[in-house]
């Protein structure tokens, strides 16, 4: 990993949803970080869940957002899918290359915070507890 | 789809003694009145405040004759934070490989 990525956060925002944002300084300018963003042989190298989510929003080598399809693994105690959309935002630099950011937001609904029973242990108590403090930071 | 009010995680722990009695019943099972001990509130209110956090899957009951006794389900906020945890290592590692994809690029 290059210095130039910064390092993602995990929150627990305000508005309900839970987000993991990055963002990263490419030498490339925007034209082209949109052409590896959008033509699918190019995202099948580097990003092959992207190609068949549904674009929500388009906006040539400045924006780009579509809802996430849930990997196998995205699914909540009850096994249903955790829905999510990804946003990626394209800023010119002056020297020529380009900002990226990457906010991917899960939306928290009911189902995520299914009904489960399963025996307590230690390990989920600190878990629960970086939750809380994620949590208590958003209230 | 909006969540059902008494489903809803965010809303439940946005109030301080929930989250205050959720943190507590992590550490250990607790009856109401040994719960009720440690907070300035009366014994109606806390068991106002358990049934909510029941409603969310963050509390379990666990009845012994006339006793109930309450504990913590963290697992309830368990699918949140793996999905953080996931997404956290996964978009790095895709960037670093985006990086080598547009150094291919023809210009």
């Amino acid at each position: 990993m290059t210095d130039s990525n910064t390092v993602p956060t995990g929150d627990f925002l305000a508005d309900r949803s839970v987000m993991v944002s990055t963002e990263c300084d490419l030498p490339e300018a925007p034209e082209k970080v949109w052409k590896a963003l959008t033509t699918p042989e190019l995202l099948a190298k580097w990003l092959p869940e992207a190609n068949d989510c549904e674009i929500l929003a388009a906006e040539p080598n400045r924006l780009l957002r579509y809802r996430w399809r849930a990997g196998e693994e995205d699914r909540d105690a009850a096994g249903r899918e955790l829905d999510s959309v990804v946003t990626f935002e394209l800023t010119a630099r002056p020297s020529g290359g380009t900002h990226l950011r990457v906010d991917h937001r899960l939306l928290v609904t009911a189902p995520v915070i299914s009904l489960v029973r399963t025996r307590q242990e230690p390990a989920a108590c600190a878990f629960a507890g970086s939750a809380i403090c994620l949590l208590r930071r958003a209230a | 789809m909006p969540a059902a009010p008494e489903t809803d995680l965010f809303r439940t722990l946005a109030d301080p003694t929930r989250r205050a009695v959720f943190e507590r019943l992590c550490r250990q099972e607790m009856s109401v009145s040994e719960l009720k001990a440690g907070f300035a509130v009366s014994q109606p209110a806390i068991s106002q405040h358990l049934a909510t956090l029941r409603g969310a899957g963050l509390v379990s009951e666990r009845r012994e004759g006339r006793f109930a006794y309450y504990r913590a389900e963290p697992e309830a906020l368990k699918a949140l934070v793996d999905w953080v945890d996931r997404y956290r290592s996964f978009w790095p590692e895709r960037l670093e490989r985006l990086k080598t994809v547009l150094k291919d690029i023809e210009p």
